[in-house]
């Protein structure tokens, strides 16, 4: 029933070459008739007139009784009930608006406490449309009915016309006017079908605002999501610097403090803890280094993405294999994703997987910078706090907050694969 | 030479834990024991029952309070252990817990303070004889808490310095030396402060931080 809506009309009915004969004449006035589109397109407006007069009916019916009750309470759960019928009534009306090739997505059913489904509004807008949708149909079902009744009417005004005594001239002229009018109706008939056809694609776009209010809703847990990394991270931030840098600063100034003490009475032991000092000095110069490339790969924004992940694999202890295949430059806050994806990943690698070896591939394409890191370790890793500060839970969050998608495929025994895209132009 | 005492010391740094050891063998404090956690804390307490014990508040496995919860813990079980909690950061509240009843044979120390080796020690020994060796950022963060501002403006700049100094918990020779005046000025601007703000005069040194301590926190 789908294919005639948005078919276009051949051009050997539209662009008519004038006709030559009678033969064609005829053919060409009649064509509308012979097409089984125009029945097709009549019978679907016929239908949609009776099925949206009885959702009308219907979803009428079932708050005109439940909605009153609200107010002693027990109007609340059967509301909720009705609002599911009708939903499962439209159901059906978006069925055929898919068929009739409109991009269709139902609202999610509301979930939570009956209050809440009470409340939702997905629900209240589907309501809403059962009660409306009738009207216009109702319009456009007239329309059609006066389309064919009225060069009807005309033709059949002589068959009845000359026992009113009418003058057989105009008798003649209104069955000309009704001939004339009638070839049009099949066309006239299409495009009702149409009109009825794009009123259901309405539901369609009705459920857009479904659809976005579904997307509000996975940005505002995405936005929780990288509150929640970016919280964990500074933990983790502050921990590197008070566990590590501090404690090696403080151990640093009591070899300091030592050394000063026994300067005097015993050098060469004072000159043991300055070269224990230095020591210190300088592994803590390290470990702010590693905090600081933690916070952002300054190599990322001199040399760009490929630099930063060789530099990356090139601490790995595991052998690694990293192939790259970039034809764009990604975004920086892509590139800064891509990078802590493998780092992570690469991390995880390193403490959990016990492998062999890891492969890390990235490339763009499709408009996406794809990453995948494989290793042949022993598999199991999970999103839950693997790592310091939710390692790969954190990194997925982050993926996710740019608009991609992150895979993590980790059986027990191996091999682990984390597979990320990221769209390269924003958000989708 | 002061007199030989044996400590525990837990600090989840290895590092740290061996910088301490060696300094406090400085001042003839034997480390009988150096743990890596609240619980092997109080394990090596039971079983070697030092003298003093030198703890980190963040220790494994949450990394939050696990040294102020084992100082506590410590206090009941072995009353006369003497205990030192070195902290990364002050946080006032960990001190309150802490210093929350007999401020005796207690101290609350920043780490930093361990690099400035001769305090330091002074501070532990002070500790080890039964006094109160509390960290002069806490005793400054607990001066601009006060809602007693009004009655501490009564005090002269000097008075106020020496209120600090008892509230650290320095003897009156310490608060002498770190104030660079005779002990004479001392006793006098301490019994000042004493008069101005009502406060019992106390022999005891740690009394004595404990009157500073309480009248700064009442309401």
């Amino acid at each position: 029933m789908g294919d005639w809506a948005h078919e276009r009309i051949p051009a050997t009915t539209i662009d008519r070459q004038p006709p030559v004969n009678a033969y064609e004449m005829w053919q060409s006035v009649t064509a509308g008739f012979r097409d089984a589109r125009t029945w097709r397109g009549m019978l679907f407006v016929v239908v949609s007139f009776f099925v949206h007069l009885a959702l009308f009916v219907f979803a009428l019916a079932l708050l005109a009784v439940s909605v009153p009750l609200v107010a002693i309470g027990v109007g609340i759960p059967l509301t909720v009930w009705s609002h599911a019928a009708i939903d499962r009534f439209v159901g059906f009306e978006r069925g055929r608006a898919r068929r009739l090739g409109h991009d269709v997505t139902a609202p999610p059913a509301p979930s939570g406490s009956m209050w809440e489904r009470f409340r939702s509004g997905s629900r209240w807008r589907t309501a809403g449309l059962a009660l409306t949708i009738w009207f216009p149909t109702l319009l456009l079902f007239v329309l059609l009915v006066v389309v064919w009744a009225i060069p009807l009417f005309a033709l059949s005004v002589p068959i009845w016309g000359w026992a009113l005594d009418t003058p057989w001239i105009r008798l003649a002229l209104t069955a000309l006017i009704g001939a004339a009018l009638l070839p049009l109706a099949p066309w006239a008939s299409l495009g009702i079908g149409r009109l009825v056809a794009q009123l259901i694609g309405f539901v369609g776009s009705r459920s857009r605002l479904v659809a976005a209010e579904a997307e509000v809703a996975e940005v505002s847990q995405n936005r929780d999501e990288i509150l929640t990394a970016v919280t964990s991270e500074r933990r983790r931030i502050e921990r590197n610097l008070h566990d590590g840098v501090q404690q090696q600063l403080v151990a640093l100034g009591i070899d300091l403090g030592l050394a000063e003490a026994k300067m005097a009475t015993d050098p060469e032991a004072a000159a043991t803890l300055l070269a224990d000092a230095r020591r210190k000095a300088r592994e803590s110069i390290g470990e702010l280094r590693v905090i600081g490339r933690g916070l952002h790969p300054a190599i990322l924004g001199d040399r760009g993405l490929d630099a930063a992940l060789s530099a990356a694999v090139a601490s790995s202890t595991v052998p690694v294999e990293l192939r790259t295949d970039l034809e764009v430059q990604p975004p920086l806050d892509v590139q800064e994703a891509a990078y802590f994806v493998v780092s992570e990943a690469l991390t995880n690698v390193m403490k959990h997987a016990d492998a062999n070896l890891a492969v890390v591939d990235v490339t763009t394409s499709e408009g996406h910078l794809h990453v995948s890191i494989y290793d042949d370790g022993k598999g199991g890793a999970t999103l839950a706090g693997t790592g310091a500060g939710g390692g790969l839970s954190g990194i997925g969050a982050r993926v996710r907050g740019l608009g991609g998608t992150f895979d993590l495929n980790s059986p027990k025994g191996g091999p682990t694969t984390i597979a990320v895209a990221i769209p390269l132009e924003g958000r989708s | 030479m002061n007199e030989p005492l044996r400590a525990v010391v837990a600090d989840d740094s290895v590092l740290l834990r061996d910088g301490l050891v060696r300094l406090l063998a400085e001042d003839s404090i034997e480390v009988v024991a150096a743990v890596g956690d609240a619980d092997a804390l109080l394990v090596a307490v039971d079983k070697h029952d030092p003298d003093l014990a030198i703890v980190d508040v963040r220790m494994p496995p949450t990394h939050t309070d696990e040294g102020i919860r084992a100082a506590l813990a410590l206090r009941t079980l072995h009353p006369a252990l003497r205990i030192v909690v070195l902290s990364q950061y002050v946080e006032e509240r960990y001190a309150a817990d802490l210093l929350a009843g007999d401020t005796s044979g207690v101290g609350y120390l920043l780490k930093d303070r361990v690099v400035d080796i001769a305090d330091f020690l002074a501070s532990v020994r002070r500790v080890a004889d039964g006094g109160s060796a509390i960290d002069a950022e806490v005793v400054s963060q607990i001066l601009q808490r006060t809602r007693r501002v009004d009655e501490l403006d009564r005090l002269t700049p000097r008075e106020r310095e020496v209120l600090a100094a008892l509230a650290e918990g320095l003897s009156n020779r310490g608060i002498g030396e770190k104030l660079v005046i005779s002990q004479g000025a001392v006793e006098k601007h301490i019994s000042n402060v004493f008069t101005k703000l009502d406060l019992e005069p106390e022999d005891g040194q740690h009394r004595r931080v404990l009157a500073v301590l309480t009248y700064l926190r009442q309401p």
